[in-house]
């Protein structure tokens, strides 16, 4: 499936906000991005993950995780886009190809460089989508990201 | 005679009445074993159903109670699928255990319609 998401302009400035009161420009961060099962394609949430993080890195809590989980299906929620800070350009790294948090193919990983400092924005962020095969391919963001 | 007779009639509806009571006994000792088994299969039974959570999807699944996590892992995977590198998701329980693959459903502590997260063991960036 590859869908194109509409994203509300105040959740992608939620999600600068987190990376920049998490991260401090030290720290990588990591924010997802939710939507109802019965109307997926409109983001309506950034949820922040309760995570330990350095400046090349981040893993989320495990009891957090669980939780999360549990509320999904509580609110018929789902995980469309994981996105996440780097320290300079944005790319995805083995560790990010490998321990995303849903495998399921059409599933999208956002990364926006140099920890969320610059403007509020996708400029010179990466998107990338995976595939049934679990292999990672870029995607343009024109053609799944539509800011609203 | 006549009396011999209704003497030899008495006797044998005797034994009979006392072959019908054994009969009796026998029945009433089978409708309490029915009765415990039925008990026990209320209490634990063999198969039963459980909801396994993915990406907030519930679905139900059958699940015997002699059955390996392995075997609703599976089907689990392929029901929620196609999902990517299957070895980096388990199946976990509300207190965030992961369920071994090689335990049965019943040492797996798995009981009757008990809520099941299919999710990543590690979920990393870097």
């Amino acid at each position: 499936m590859s869908a194109t998401y509409r994203l509300p302009r105040r959740i992608l400035d939620e999600t600068f906000a987190h990376f920049r009161g998490c991260g401090h420009g030290r720290r990588e961060c990591q924010v997802l991005w939710v939507s109802p099962w019965d109307a997926p394609e409109i983001i309506t949430k950034a949820v922040h993950p309760e995570h330990e993080a350095h400046v090349g890195g981040f893993a989320l809590n495990d009891r957090w995780l669980n939780e999360f989980w549990f509320t999904l299906a509580r609110e018929n929620l789902g995980i469309r886009i994981q996105v996440h800070t780097h320290p300079g350009d944005a790319f995805h790294s083995p560790t990010d190809d490998a321990f995303p948090i849903v495998h399921t193919s059409g599933f999208l990983s956002l990364v926006i460089p140099n920890f969320a400092l610059g403007p509020i924005g996708f400029d010179d962020a990466y998107l990338t989508e995976i595939h049934e095969d679990g292999r990672w391919a870029e995607v343009a963001m024109a053609e799944r990201l539509i800011l609203t | 005679m006549n009396r011999e007779n209704n003497l030899e009639a008495a006797e044998a509806e005797l034994a009979a009445a006392e072959g019908e009571m054994k009969k009796a006994a026998r029945d009433v000792e089978q409708a309490r074993r029915d009765v415990a088994e039925a008990i026990e299969e209320e209490k634990h039974p063999h198969q039963f159903e459980v909801m396994v959570l993915y990406n907030g999807v519930p679905k139900k699944f059958e699940v015997r109670r002699d059955e390996l996590v392995r075997h609703l892992l599976v089907e689990a995977l392929q029901a929620f699928g196609p999902i990517n590198a299957p070895h980096l998701l388990g199946l976990f329980n509300k207190a965030g255990a992961e369920l071994k693959d090689d335990q049965t459903i019943e040492a797996a502590g798995v009981k009757p319609h008990e809520e099941l997260l299919l999710r990543p063991s590690s979920v990393r960036g870097g």
